[in-house]
């Protein structure tokens, strides 16, 4: 049988109330008696035990109105539990905006666990947000590469053609089917980045050693395109972690450094330590970000608006879902100026 | 391609339950001069094996009456030197761990290339053979000393970077066959993950090889397969 729970706080209160009218005509009742034993012989009992019962009726008077003030007493407590629940039972309808009114609950605990779960709310409800709007972008951006095969396909099948024109097309084919298979091998590295597992795999790994990988196999493509790619390490630093998705995240910051560095610019990679940790950066020279996407630039299939490099927007999101694998964050240091300022900083054990 | 007409005899046992995959895939490994059979099943794969036993298994886990996994256990335990190379669409480090404990010589996740295919039964069918990779390649008048790392064309010296060389090395090893962008990433970067484009990067590499090898000559020797990758060879495809 389901009780409401106010009905349950009123019945504890009464019996509480009732017992203590109990207790009090008893204690009294037995005070008075004793008092005539030994003192007052000579009256009669009843007429000694007179207060007593002058008290009871008194009590049992007040008592209605005790039991009015206790239901509303309880009705009063209990309440922001009942509004809790409606908001919680509306989100739970898919009405995510809804939040629990703390407008006029006093300022005590039953306030402080309605804002929490409002926090609460808040996250799911963005993290609802986030998940529908990545569908909506994975699926547009897997329909493009889609959309060129298709129509590649179509025009050359519609009449004859020479051997190496079906060649080419072919070839188009193929060139769309490996962006979009590219894209398929990120979003499953992305849902292996959050699956959690990785953190058993973790060796000590040199930062340095992986700064100076990346460079190395950016540096070709940095001359090529006439930037200066300057990398700074301090040595010695070692890093608990896994060396390849390390390797990744710098690769991934190269990359995005490159498509927005123009000819003549400097590329600066580095690592060195910081305030009990270490800072790995990657330092470009091209238009920076604006404050307004220092944050966003992080998610899936993120763009900045007017600014096509190509990319589908998920080299940084997996680069900072490798940070945070690793316990530590990715952000642009310096949002808002000239040269972006990517930094993965990391908290490292102290050394013992 | 004298590397193909002398494997024609051996046979491949292709175990692949998707037809749209096994088909390709005969019709590809025919025309490198592969004999195929293919079976769907367990089933027909164990009753294949009663038969003959082929020189190469290309094994698919995901069948339909169970794990392919068995075929490769039943073949280890008969102690069948079989290379085998398994293709699977699981391809996290357990699974391919598990596989090469089993006794796979090699893991192919899918989706993968066909001359990445191709290259590795090439690979294990030479293997197979004990045949010893040649120090020196030759490719036309191309000539490529992998020991001392020297590369020489119409006698002339060629001076390249450590990747340059790496990479035309491997193509060398490939002469003749596509070499596609996933082998490159990972058999001369060395980068495992496919979830990092490298495309531009071995793009610089390429051009920088080829005005290195082919400047004042016009005749290519590293061809663009639009689409498939790179091949190096004497002839345009």
């Amino acid at each position: 049988m389901k009780i409401r729970l106010h009905y349950r706080a009123f019945i504890y209160q009464a019996i509480l109330l009732v017992a203590f009218v109990l207790v009090q005509l008893l204690f009294f009742s037995f005070i008075e008696y004793r008092d005539w034993r030994d003192n007052h012989r000579e009256e009669t009992l009843a007429e000694n035990l007179e207060e007593v019962v002058d008290v009871t009726a008194m009590n049992l008077l007040l008592l209605p109105l005790m039991l009015a003030l206790v239901w509303w007493f309880s009705r009063r407590i209990i309440n922001p539990v009942r509004r809790i629940a409606d908001t919680a039972a509306g989100i739970g309808k898919g009405r995510f905006d809804e939040r629990i009114d703390t407008r006029s609950m006093p300022d005590d605990d039953m306030r402080h666990l309605a804002e929490t779960l409002n926090a609460a709310f808040e996250h799911y409800t963005s993290a609802v947000h986030r998940l529908r709007r990545f569908s909506g972008d994975a699926s547009h951006q897997i329909r493009t590469p889609i959309a060129a095969m298709r129509a590649t396909g179509e025009v050359a099948v519609s009449r004859p053609r020479s051997a190496e024109d079906y060649r080419t097309a072919i070839g188009d084919m193929l060139a769309e089917l490996e962006r979009l298979s590219f894209m398929v091998e990120q979003l499953l590295q992305l849902s292996r980045l959050d699956a959690g597992t990785l953190r058993e795999r973790f060796r000590p790994f040199l930062a340095a050693e992986v700064v100076r990988q990346s460079a190395q196999v950016y540096a070709p493509l940095c001359e090529d395109a006439g930037i200066t790619l300057e990398c700074q390490v301090e040595p010695g630093i070692e890093v608990p972690g896994i060396e390849a998705l390390a390797c990744e995240l710098l690769n991934n910051l190269l990359d995005n450094a490159i498509r927005h560095t123009p000819r003549g610019g400097t590329i600066r990679i580095g690592v060195s330590r910081a305030d009990n940790g270490i800072r790995f950066y990657v330092h470009d020279s091209g238009e920076g970000i604006p404050t307004e996407f220092a944050e966003t630039i992080f998610e899936r299939f993120s763009q900045i608006p007017g600014s096509r490099h190509g990319g589908a927007g998920l080299g940084l999101a997996l680069a900072a879902d490798i940070a945070a694998v690793h316990g530590g964050r990715l952000a642009v240091a310096n949002p808002g100026c000239h040269g972006a300022r990517f930094e993965w900083t990391l908290p490292l054990p102290a050394k013992s | 391609m004298s590397d193909a007409s002398t494997t024609a005899r051996s046979g491949i046992l292709l175990v692949e339950d998707d037809p749209r995959v096994s088909g390709s895939l005969v019709r590809g490994l025919g025309e490198a001069g592969y004999v195929v059979s293919v079976t769907a099943t367990l089933g027909e794969a164990h009753a294949q094996l009663d038969s003959q036993t082929p020189a190469l298994v290309i094994l698919d886990l995901g069948l339909p009456d169970g794990d392919g996994v068995q075929v490769l256990r039943r073949l280890r335990q008969e102690g069948a030197r079989v290379p085998v190379i398994i293709l699977t669409a699981r391809d996290s480090v357990v699974q391919r761990v598990a596989g090469l404990d089993e006794g796979a010589d090699d893991y192919l996740a899918k989706p993968f290339s066909f001359p990445e295919l191709l290259a590795r039964v090439r690979a294990r069918l030479r293997t197979a053979r004990q045949e010893a990779e040649a120090f020196v390649l030759q490719v036309g008048d191309l000539e490529i000393d992998r020991l001392a790392r020297r590369v020489r064309r119409g006698g002339r010296g060629i001076e390249l970077t450590a990747r340059e060389f790496d990479l035309l090395a491997y193509l060398a090893a490939n002469a003749g066959f596509p070499v596609s962008r996933d082998m490159l990433t990972r058999d001369v970067w060395h980068v495992s993950s496919r979830a990092t484009s490298m495309d531009k990067i071995i793009d610089v590499h390429m051009s920088h090889l080829r005005e290195k090898l082919e400047g004042g000559s016009d005749r290519r020797l590293i061809h663009t397969l639009r689409g498939i990758g790179f091949m190096l060879s004497e002839t345009a495809p």
